[in-house]
């Protein structure tokens, strides 16, 4: 899907555009229906993105000049 | 001025100087190395004048690439000599400008080879000012003239970042109130801990590899906070030095200082493309809020929902409306309506053309009624006959003979007579 390498903003941005559009009226029906779909896809893969919640935290610990990522324990 | 002093100190001079007459073979010769290194002796040997406090107004100060500083230091009336030499240089946070007033703690020198007497500075701070007030006044100045706080320059902090790059110390209550923050309000987002020195002599260095790091390309950092918790000026001090604001302008990654509590200002925090008052606050100002976001998108689910439904409605009753227009619902209608037309055309048609023939009958009746009257037979029926010789008609009785042939033409029959007598 070509949808996943879209951002969050970029997606509810166009999330804005197709429901302004389906606002207005002025989409011919069958566009309608197609931007129906996307929308509903696009809030589907949003609510994922959301879901997905366990806040990852790294440090970056210096040995011998090297920098190297360690998971952080509290 | 060397003389002045000299005068000054005259009665000295002369108390330790061999008998002098007035005659002046008996006086004793001094070469100038020697009254020189008098004068050094008597004033470097000064109680008073080998440590004291100087109130004055720099004046043309200048550095030389040896690291030493020559200024004089002046008031309304005099103005004397000094020397900051590079040991002395590198512990004075603020740069000595030309007009600032200081107050300077030194001894006097005396520099035999000109025969000049100078301050040797010792310390030097600002008057009516703290030290690192007036450096922090100076750096801002500086900076601001670079347009280094300018807007133009402020990079966009990202709406929705992914991974948070967070320069601070490991041991501070910082860390904790900022990740505490992240957790609570936008769980998705990753961090990365840069743990950094932030306070003493390391920090300003610790503080500049940590954002060039940050900076680094594989960490895909979308910004950083830059943060500390409160402290006197002299903790927070590396957030004022001139390699730490220069990093922070340089970095390619947004960054949001958050230094000390909400009354501290340092330069980090006019450089930073964003200043957050306390630590907390960075890491609101860093991230959306998890649950807005939700109810934002819960609001687009439902607005889109709407906007189909209602489309649907309205193209359905359309539909309905257009189903039920009659050329649908009853089409014999319209064909009956053609119907009637054709026949009241036709009607009309026919009218027409019987009104036409009757009035054409009429004149033909009159017209035959008249032809009838001409029509000799006619006239024969009446009793009236047609007298004709040689097939033309006999209209006078001179045009006949006795004996002539003739005949008389009747409504029925012929008769072929004799002219036996003609009157005339």
């Amino acid at each position: 899907m070509v949808q996943k390498e879209v951002s969050f903003e970029g997606n509810l941005e166009r999330l804005k555009k197709i429901v302004d559009g389906l606002e207005s009226g002025n989409t011919p029906l069958k566009d309608s229906m197609n931007k129906f779909k996307e929308g509903t896809d696009i809030i589907k893969q949003c609510y994922k993105e959301l879901e997905d919640a366990e806040l990852k935290v790294e440090t970056l610990v210096k040995k011998d000049r090297i920098v190297t990522k360690e998971p952080f324990k509290r | 001025m060397a003389l002045n002093l000299f005068g000054k100190r005259q009665e000295n001079i002369l108390s330790n100087a061999p008998v002098i007459n007035s005659n002046l073979l008996d006086k004793r010769i001094f070469s100038v190395s020697e009254i020189t290194r008098h004068i050094k002796d008597i004033l470097e040997g000064d109680k008073k004048l080998g440590d004291f406090y100087l109130r004055g107004e720099i004046s043309i100060p200048k550095q030389y690439p040896s690291g030493h500083t020559y200024f004089n230091l002046k008031d309304e009336k005099s103005q004397i000599n000094c020397v900051l030499f590079k040991k002395n240089c590198e512990n004075i946070k603020f740069n000595l400008e030309h007009g600032i007033k200081v107050i300077i703690r030194g001894g006097i020198d005396v520099y035999e080879p000109y025969g000049k007497y100078s301050v040797i500075v010792e310390e030097i701070q600002p008057d009516g000012i703290g030290a690192l007030n007036l450096a922090f006044i100076q750096l801002k100045n500086k900076l601001e003239k670079q347009g280094l706080f300018l807007d133009k320059y402020k990079k966009q902090l990202p709406k929705f970042p992914k991974t948070i790059g967070l320069i601070t110390s490991l041991s501070g209550a910082v860390m904790h109130d900022v990740l505490n923050v992240l957790k609570r309000r936008y769980p998705i987002v990753k961090v990365l801990i840069i743990p950094t020195t932030v306070q003493g002599k390391e920090a300003p260095n610790s503080i500049i590899n940590s954002i060039e790091l940050a900076n680094q390309y594989d960490y895909n950092i979308n910004v950083i906070i830059l943060a500390r918790g409160g402290g006197s000026l002299e903790d927070l001090w590396c957030f004022n030095e001139e390699s730490v604001a220069r990093a922070i302008f340089q970095s390619k990654i947004p960054i949001i200082s958050a230094v000390g509590h909400e009354t501290d200002f340092t330069i980090a925090d006019f450089v930073a493309d964003y200043r957050a008052p306390t630590p907390s606050v960075a890491a609101e100002k860093a991230v959306p809020d998890i649950n807005e976001l939700k109810k934002l998108i819960n609001n687009f689910n439902e607005r889109i929902l709407n906007a189909t439904t209602n489309l649907i409605k309205s193209n359905k009753s359309l539909l309905s409306q257009i189903a039920n227009r009659p050329i649908f619902k009853k089409p014999l209608e319209v064909i009956h309506a053609y119907y009637q037309n054709i026949d009241s055309l036709e009607y009309m048609l026919k009218s027409k053309i019987s009104q036409s023939m009757s009035l054409k009958r009429k004149i033909l009746e009159i017209l035959d009624s008249k032809l009838s009257a001409l029509n000799p037979k006619a006239i024969l029926e009446r009793g009236y006959s047609i007298v004709m010789k040689d097939n033309k008609i006999i209209k006078n009785a001179n045009e006949v003979k006795i004996d002539n042939n003739i005949s008389v033409i009747l409504y029925k029959g012929e008769i072929e007579a004799k002219v036996k007598r003609v009157k005339k």
